[in-house]
């Protein structure tokens, strides 16, 4: 079934023992913090009764834990497509493993032994003002745990640097703007996971090291509260930053499988041309210049830096996720594609990804936010992006690699809990973007009764959802060792 | 209302999109050649994303004319003007009945962490909000019409007692 073959670079059992870690471990953590999600939304329908600082507890295990995995998931993804085209280092990935593995460690640690419960945003000052509840060594060891999976990840994107330069000599080869502006003829042949790759280790270079600046910054504080004073909206504009930049990233390393994936159940090419090139470029800037509509509730902020904010969320939809979009759905249009589990996630994963986005940059007009902010329509959108638009292409690539020949085929039972999940996941994003046009504020550990019936419809959505990940999961487990982890076809 | 418009902006537009993928995906069945489906798609494309940019750039930039968020410094004295303070895990204000129909000034501060002081009526909806934070003063300019007694909830999460961070306001019917 494909059109033009990869150059597989040598696989060695290192490197799909690696890949196999990764799956396996991403996925296992998927599942228990979607059980972590489905206990939230329990207990706001007021079906199961969770003492509010348990409730907190497991909002800010399923806030980190989430965008962890979402990050370290997805850069397997980028690693495993971008090694057809430079030579990255094994040892490297492997070692980012486990420094997130250590982190995680850390984080659970300090959240179910310590009490920690600051939510994954660990905005200053809540992490040292906790009224007795956690102590600082708890805060520091959350913190401290997060500061070490950002080391990891900067490892690899130090090491994916030094491939990518290695081959392209510079980034600005490497992302193609040769063709926009050096007047060279275009090579159609120039990968698009090399162009977003370079993208990504852009930005989340330096969303990482903002988060760094600000973890260490707090740290310190918590031992030495007189010596290292932090200015509030400071703290405020690093860290949004920090996690605005990390979770876009993660999408955008995902987004990869779909490129390269896409293609060959369409049977059709997808080359870079100059729009597409032109795209990643501009979102090189957007996806870093609008963290300010996390901010348009602080008017203490320059007015200048809000316009920005609402402004360029307008725009920032437009590059990469409008280009990518419209190009998924050329590629599908009138293609015979077959549809199979893997082809309906991936062509689902481009709904989800746009659909989302539209709250999303709703949301970002400031005199919505003024009604919206830090109501549950803000999960309501990023749930939006997340469930439909990156954990689709997440499954997808997971089910791509762990395919074997001897394969039975399970075709009733993948559109069975592929359906749960499609559904269930409408079910739990329509509820919360209804309850946060009904001004339910989110991160709440008890509604109000007006409020419960939604929760409780959002509860069967939960668990359609966490049924489906869970056939996922045990689809994916139980092959992939007889899986070589190189599929190509 | 506001609320309803933007979720009927929201739906409108998920809609669309969503009959978009729906007929592809059923359309995909028979296949043609790449290249007159490319062309032909291709051949939309500058359009719609013209004007998709222009009508988001038109919104994005129309809703800003009239600035949504008050001016900060350098105002006239408001009449009815309430110091809010945020504290772990309740709020402080000066003073806690005014009139409807005039604009009221919120000074808004906290003593210790990050709150969200959020205003909703009786109905439990919001009508406005800004963030509370430690060294920073937010002003927020808000007009009530209707009389009545308001809650104020935190919007920011602020610790364990985040959701028993409640107030009340009360508006008095206008002065005649
Ligand atoms: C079964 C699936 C899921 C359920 C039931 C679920 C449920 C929830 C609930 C109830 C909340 C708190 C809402 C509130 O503020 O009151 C939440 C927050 C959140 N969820 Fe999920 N979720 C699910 C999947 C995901 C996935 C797949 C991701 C990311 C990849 C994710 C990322 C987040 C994040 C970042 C937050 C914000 C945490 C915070 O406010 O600090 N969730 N989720
Ligand atoms: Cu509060
Ligand atoms: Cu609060």
């Amino acid at each position: 079934m494909n059109l033009q073959k990869l150059s597989l670079p040598e696989t060695s059992t290192k490197s799909s023992n690696t890949l196999r870690l990764y799956v396996v471990t991403s996925l296992l953590v998927l599942f228990l913090m979607m059980l972590a999600g489905a206990t939230m939304r329990y207990t706001q329908g007021a079906l199961i009764e969770v003492a509010p600082n348990i409730f907190y507890q497991l909002l800010t295990v399923h806030g980190a834990g989430m965008v962890g995995i979402a990050g370290l998931f997805s850069s397997s993804i980028m690693w495993y497509f971008l090694r057809r085209y430079v030579d990255l280092n094994t040892n490297i990935f492997l070692v980012n493993f486990v420094l997130f593995l250590i982190g995680v460690l850390m984080i659970l640690g300090a959240i179910f032994f310590g009490d920690f419960a600051a939510a994954w945003t660990f905005l200053y000052p809540l992490p040292a003002k906790s009224m007795g509840v956690w102590s600082h060594h708890a805060a520091a060891m959350f913190l401290g745990g997060l500061l070490i999976i950002g080391v990891g990840f900067l490892l690899f994107y130090l090491d994916v640097t030094r491939a990518i330069l290695k081959r392209y000599s510079n980034l600005y080869n490497a992302m193609g703007l040769q063709y926009l502006f050096g007047g060279k003829t275009l090579d159609e042949e120039h990968p698009p996971a090399v162009v977003a790759s370079t993208m990504v280790l852009i930005i989340n270079t330096l969303g990482i090291l903002a988060g760094a600046v600000i973890l260490v910054m707090c740290i310190l504080n918590l031992y030495f509260p007189d010596d290292v004073t932090i200015d509030p909206l400071l703290a405020k504009n690093l860290t949004y930053f920090f996690g605005h930049v990390f979770i876009n990233a993660s999408i955008y390393m995902a987004v990869i499988a779909v490129y390269e994936l896409l293609p060959k159940y369409t049977n059709r090419p997808w080359k870079v041309n100059k729009l597409f090139i032109t795209a990643w470029f501009f979102s090189t800037f957007m996806v870093m210049m609008v963290y300010p509509h996390h901010l348009l509730m602080d008017f203490a902020m320059p007015r200048w830096a809000l316009v920005i904010g609402q402004i360029c969320s307008y725009m920032n939809g437009f590059p990469v996720l409008l280009v990518t979009a419209y190009g998924a759905v050329t590629l599908v249009h009138r293609s015979g594609i077959k549809w199979d589990l893997i082809s309906r996630l991936l062509f689902l994963s481009m709904f989800g990804w746009v659909a989302g986005t539209i709250p999303a940059i709703i949301d970002a007009t400031i005199s919505v936010n003024l009604v919206m902010h830090n109501t549950m329509w803000v999960p309501g959108h990023f749930h939006f992006y997340l469930l439909l638009g990156l954990l689709p292409m997440l499954f997808a690539f997971s089910l791509f690699v762990t395919q074997t020949k001897s394969e039975r085929n399970t075709r009733y039972l993948d559109e069975i809990f592929f359906s749960s999940y499609l559904y269930g996941s409408l079910v739990l994003i329509g509820t919360f973007l209804l309850s946060g046009k009904d001004s339910v504020p989110r991160r709440w550990a008890a509604h109000y009764a007006e409020w419960i019936p939604m929760s409780q419809i959002a509860a069967v959505g939960a668990t359609m959802v966490v049924l489906g990940t869970l056939f996922f999961l045990i689809k994916i487990i139980l092959r992939i060792n007889k899986a070589s982890l190189t599929a190509d076809a | 209302m506001k609320h309803e418009l933007i979720l009927f902006v929201s739906v409108f537009f998920i809609a669309v999109l969503t009959a978009v993928f729906v007929y592809v995906y059923f359309a995909s069945n028979k296949r043609r050649e790449f290249k007159p489906v490319k062309e032909k798609l291709y051949g939309y494309r500058p359009k719609l994303f013209t004007f998709l940019i222009l009508m988001g750039f038109g919104v994005a930039v129309g809703t800003l004319f009239e600035f949504p968020i008050a001016k900060q410094a350098g105002t006239k004295p408001v009449e009815q003007s309430i110091k809010v303070t945020g504290y772990q895990w309740y709020w402080v204000l000066d003073k806690t009945e005014v009139y409807a129909n005039e604009p009221v000034e919120f000074m808004i501060k906290s003593a210790d962490v990050n709150h969200g002081f959020g205003i909703y009526d009786e109905d439990l909806v919001m009508h406005t909000q800004g963030q509370a934070m430690p060294q920073y003063t937010n002003r927020l300019v808000h007009t009530f019409k209707k009389p009545g007694t308001y809650k104020l909830l935190c919007l920011e999460f602020c610790g364990i007692a985040h959701h028993n961070m409640v107030a009340a306001l009360t508006v008095l019917p206008a002065k005649e």
